[in-house]
């Protein structure tokens, strides 16, 4: 009885609080659930705030000072000095080199994976674990292997020696870009795959009839329904492989180290090793302007995803 | 409407906010203010009572309120060293001597206080014929009544008990008996007597007064379980005896007869009783030191008790008492661990208390909650000072308030440590406290120490005091994380830059500015024949190679010269001919470079070391060897290297362009303060403490401690090295005497007095040296690790070369 006469008494409180003269109750009910709404929304706010927006606040302070020991404000000097850096011009345009050659390639593989694999095929489910094998296999385990396949010395090497073929300096020449594709893309196949199926699986069966009856070809079906029902995962895919894409630094750098041959020197290296020396001024700066460029990218795709996509979505 | 108008500008409100905390979380970690002593919540506050020994102190026990330890005193007139047994009641600073007498070559390999309070001692000796044993006419045999004085007269009892059989390996039999009557122990042999190099053991157990009780052979019980050498001794609650020997553990029961042997899977470094009479015993196992109970049934190793690993390649040392189960030093801590607990528990450490470690002989905790440790030190004369330390809980508000720097440090060497430890003791204003980073000696234990302190150092909690030893300071100086140390040299009368050399300043000059020194240097050089080189102070490496090519074949150009040391050589001071640093420009595809390459695959790809290989000494006087690398660190070294090539010498240097191919290196730490340090001064004032001139002027025995900055104190020393040293012969004459001996490899040499050329030709040595050791190490690890296929014969130069050139191209440009 008393905790019933105590709750009657909060509840009177609260609406001489929260009651103002001339308020609709219902208006009074919406202020009510917005602030219990922000209540229940402040604790993962303040981890965004504390693990994401003050960091990259952090970031943005670190670049507009000389070092981080005198801490003297320089304007966007650390920009123009990071843009004039040839290392991190080479490191750019490889990274938008490799992404703007991977990123396509996981796509468009992965899809036509996923494509045949819905098709009436033989051992189908052994072919999709076969594509899914490699996202199980350890990081360390995977360079070991590029590193038997690929060194000097390597696997690859010696059949192309028995075939009378030059030894071919895989990882440090010009080549060495070809390989990280080829792991990228052996590394992440499997997973946009099965994102691709899944999206298949999800279109509506009877326009596809309704298209089969009215005598569409394959072609016609793929672009004028499957694609576009496939758009907003065609666009989660690209962001996934782009944002792996940058993440492809820790594979080069477990095969070639801390300054690789300069055809794989990414962005993550420009940005490790200047981490190393202390230089955080021009970590951050590159950090901002590669964020930048990705902000673009993917407000990029989100316009091409509107655009393909509006049709089918509800 | 009036609601859609308001709300941007709450959202503006809102990240204007949340920027300014970030711009704030960003820039606090500042140090503004320093700790002082007063805001520790205790500390240990040590009260030092030296004790006067000679021979410092040895197998320390201590029991309740007496300390045990052996010492001795050297007679040079008689050439002779009496050992003795110490006691020392708790709060006395003259111990109780008791003269041990068990003959010329006698050891005491182990002591322990067993639980009634005596000491128990295993002790072996070497008995001759002539010292020990004496056949009388009626052919019964007496040992000397010397060996054993009035005090050591057994009872009866224990005589009767203590007659035994001591089989020699040859099958006769000697019996001991100790009368009680009598001061003489008959020994009555039946087939002959000990040779002269047959090992007696005894245990000997010791009153409180140090008078001997008893005592039993057990030569024989410990030759039957092979131990050659016996390093410890300690009991169980039982009161079986335990010796240990290399990776064996020989049990004993009271009367000591053998119970078992226990092996363990290395050699074991320690045998201890924990509080509740285990024996146990620390060896080094797969993951370092391993701590075990000894299973006296079963005659093997107990389970390894985890709980006592702080590190797993610490120096342990473990004590008795009743504070906890395990009482035990590692490393600079003092640790506690009763069974059961989580982990052991950090009681304090030592250097907290201005204590080395190290120098440790014993500790113990108290009764009465103080820590009571044992300290000695040698000094360069090869005096002793031993003090027991008494360390006593307080407050830290009830002791005087001291600032308190931080002296970070990767691992801490020797020398800073006992430099830390004196300034703590003697300055009234501030005290050292160190923070050292690594904790894990592998290389990802360095890489993330390193990362940590140079976190520390940037996120504002830098150590006021920076230790950089490990070459860092050049990037840290340009970061500007250190103090220029030139204005405090100004500021301070006793300390004038002028007074310095200045080569050695404007080598570890930067922009004009000083940011460490250290306070003795040596110089990196190579040396060669002037018959060979002529009289020069640099070589390059087109010389260099054209030289190599007039030599007779087999001739080598580097002492233990490989295809990649011979590179690295060559590397040294011409990195410059191949990176511009200020153009960014790489010259490694050079035509140079490759003829350094193709020159340096002439030579072994490893050093074998084969037992006809000629030492160096022997190739440089045959003249298979042309070059020597070496670090003069005195006028002796330098001594002992001409007298070595037995000719005139020139210091080549490492193969440049330059003037002078010698660098300087620094023979001391190098310490530098942090430029946020809110206690600069305090960091000023220990620096300067190895400038002054009575610090410079110390010349340690030996002389090889690298030459002293100052010019006063470098000419100090070269008086001393050209001053002569006599002897008078058999006939009272004054005949020159050498100073010392040095040695390199088989060639051993008495050195002298130096004369004026020798200390001119050292002067010109440190006077041509201005630059520092430089070794860019990430240039010279791509170079290796490419240079490695060319030089197993997979590529070719070019290729290589070629690799090289891209690769530290990235490496320079981005660091311009």
């Amino acid at each position: 009885m008393m905790i019933g006469k105590k709750t009657q008494g909060k509840k009177l409180k609260i609406k001489k609080i929260g009651m103002k003269k001339g308020e609709k109750p219902e208006a009074k009910r919406e202020a009510r659930t917005r602030r219990l709404s922000r209540v229940f929304l402040a604790p993962s706010l303040l981890g965004v705030l504390l693990f994401f927006v003050l960091p990259f606040l952090v970031v943005v302070f670190y670049s507009v000072i000389d070092n981080p020991i005198n801490r003297k404000f320089v304007f966007f000097d650390n920009f123009v000095q990071v843009f004039q850096n040839s290392a991190f011009r080479q490191a750019a345009y490889n990274t938008l080199t490799f992404s703007a050659v991977a990123v396509p390639l996981a796509v468009v593989l992965s899809l036509g994976l996923a494509m045949l694999l819905e098709s009436k095929m033989p051992f189908k489910s052994q072919f999709r674990t076969f594509f899914l094998t490699p996202m199980m296999v350890p990081i360390a385990s995977v360079v070991l292997i590029w590193q038997v396949l690929f060194h000097y010395n390597g696997m690859v090497n010696d059949i192309m020696t028995f075939l009378g073929a030059d030894k071919v300096d895989w990882l440090k020449s010009a080549h060495a870009q070809v390989v990280i594709v080829v792991l990228f893309l052996w590394k992440n196949l499997g997973y946009n795959m099965i994102l691709f199926m899944a999206a298949l699986a999800s279109i509506p069966k009877d326009i596809l009839e309704v298209a089969v009856l009215e005598s569409a070809n394959a072609w016609q079906i793929f672009s004028h329904i499957k694609l576009r029902y496939l758009s907003s995962t065609l666009l989660f895919v690209t962001i996934m492989s782009l944002i792996n894409s940058f993440k492809v630094f820790r594979e080069i750098y477990l095969l070639t180290d801390d300054y690789p041959y300069n055809t794989v020197y990414m962005m993550q290296h420009f940005m490790n090793n200047t981490f190393a020396k202390l230089d955080y001024q021009k970590l951050s700066a590159a950090a901002i302007m590669m964020a930048a460029v990705m902000v673009v990218i993917i407000g990029i795709l989100f316009l091409a995803e509107n655009h393909f996509g509006k049709d089918v979505e509800g | 409407m009036k609601k859609q108008k308001g709300l941007p500008w709450r959202k503006v409100a809102w990240a204007a906010g949340v920027l300014l905390v970030g711009i704030l979380a960003a820039g606090c970690g500042k140090k503004t203010e320093g700790a002082t002593t007063a805001q520790k919540e205790f500390v240990y506050v040590p009260e030092y009572h030296a004790i006067d020994l000679e021979d410092g102190a040895s197998y320390i026990n201590i029991h309740k309120d007496t300390i045990y330890f052996t010492t001795g005193t050297y007679d040079e007139a008689s050439a002779s060293y009496t050992q003795y047994l110490g006691i020392l009641k708790m709060g006395e600073t003259t111990p109780k001597l008791v003269e041990l007498d068990f003959g010329m070559d006698s050891n005491i390999n182990g002591m322990y206080v067993d639980a009634e309070g005596d000491l128990q001692a295993v002790i072996t000796s070497y008995p001759s014929a002539e010292e020990s044993v004496a056949i009388d006419s009626s052919g019964e045999t007496t040992i000397s009544e010397e060996e054993i004085s009035s005090e050591e007269v057994a009872t009866e009892e224990n005589a009767e008990a203590e007659t035994t059989q001591a089989e020699e390996a040859d099958g006769t039999t000697a019996s001991i008996a100790v009368s009680a009557t009598s001061t003489a122990i008959a020994v009555e042999p039946e087939m002959g007597m000990f040779s002269e190099s047959q090992q007696k053991t005894e245990l000997y157990s010791f009153g409180q007064d140090g008078a001997v009780q008893s005592k039993q052979d057990i030569t024989q019980v410990v030759e039957e379980a092979q131990l050659s050498y016996i390093q410890d001794m300690t009991a169980d609650g039982q009161g079986n005896i335990y010796l240990s020997s290399d990776q064996k553990i020989l049990i004993l029961d009271p009367s000591g007869s053998k119970l078992g042997e226990v092996e363990a899977e290395n050699w074991i470094t320690d045998i201890f009783s924990s509080k509740d009479g285990t024996v146990m015993a620390v060896y080094y196992g797969d993951q370092g030191m391993e701590i075990h109970s000894v299973d006296a049934e079963k005659k093997q190793m107990g389970e390894e008790i985890q709980e006592l690993q702080v590190n797993n390649y610490g120096n342990y040392t473990f004590s008795q008492g009743e504070a906890a189960d395990f009482i035990f030093s590692v490393d600079n801590g003092l640790y506690t661990y009763n069974k059961g607990e989580q982990a052991a528990v950090e009681v304090l450490k030592w250097t907290d208390c201005d204590l080395d470690g190290s120098r440790l002989d014993g500790f113990s905790i108290l009764e009465d909650g103080r820590v009571l440790a044992i300290t000695s030190m040698w000094d360069d004369q090869g005096k002793n000072t031993t003090e027991l330390v008494y360390l006593t809980k307080k407050k830290g508000s009830e002791v005087p308030e001291k600032k308190i720097l931080t002296f970070g440090t990767m691992s801490l060497g020797y020398n800073i440590k006992s430099k830390i430890i004196n300034f703590n003791k003697t300055n009234q204003e501030y005290r050292i406290e160190i923070k050292e980073y690594l904790s894990d000696i592998s290389t990802e234990g360095y890489e993330a120490a390193a990362e940590k302190m140079n976190a520390d150092i940037i996120s504002g909690q830098c150590p006021d005091l920076i230790d950089l030893s490990n070459g860092s300071f050049q990037m840290y100086a340009a970061k500007g994380v250190l103090e220029d140390l030139y204005p405090y040299m100004e500021a301070d009368a006793e300390i004038n830059k002028e007074d310095y050399l200045e080569n050695v300043l404007q080598a570890y000059e930067m922009d004009g500015k000083l940011y460490t020194l250290p306070s003795r240097f040596n110089i990196n050089t190579v040396m060669a024949k002037v018959a060979d080189v002529g009289e020069r102070t640099s070589i390059t490496t087109k010389e260099v190679i054209e030289l190599m090519k007039s030599l007779p074949e087999g001739t080598e150009l580097y002492p233990y010269g490989t295809k990649q040391s011979i590179l690295t050589m060559n590397l040294m001071m011409n990195l410059d001919e191949y990176v511009d640093w200020n153009t960014g420009e790489c010259r490694f595809n050079s035509e140079e470079f490759l003829q350094a390459l193709t020159f340096a695959n002439q030579f072994k790809t490893e050093m074998t070391n084969s037992e006809d290989e000629l030492s160096m000494p022997t190739k440089i006087r045959e003249g298979k060897l042309l070059m020597t690398t070496s670090t003069i660190t005195s006028v002796q070294e330098f001594q002992m290297y001409q007298g070595m090539f037995g000719e005139p010498v020139a210091f080549v240097g490492y193969p440049t362009s330059k003037k002078s191919g010698s660098m300087i290196g620094g023979q001391d730490n190098l310490i530098g303060i942090s430029s946020k340090s809110p206690y600069k001064e305090g960091g000023w004032a220990f620096i300067r403490e190895e400038l002054t001139k009575e610090s410079q002027e110390v010349q340690s025995r030996g002389g090889n401690n690298g030459f002293p900055v100052m010019k006063s104190a470098l000419e100090a020393q070269f008086a001393a090295d050209m001053e002569e040293e006599y002897y008078e012969d058999a006939e009272g004459n004054k005949e020159k005497a050498p100073k010392t001996t040095w040695g390199y490899d088989d060639f051993e040499i008495e050195i002298y007095a130096a004369t004026e050329e020798e200390i001119a030709a050292v002067r010109e040595l440190i006077e041509s040296a201005n630059t520092l050791y430089q070794y860019d190490e990430q240039i010279m690890t791509i170079i290796s690790e490419e240079t490695a296929a060319f030089f197993e014969g997979q590529k070719k130069a070019e290729e290589v070369a070629d690799i090289i050139q891209n690769r530290i191209q990235i490496y320079v440009n981005e660091n311009r």
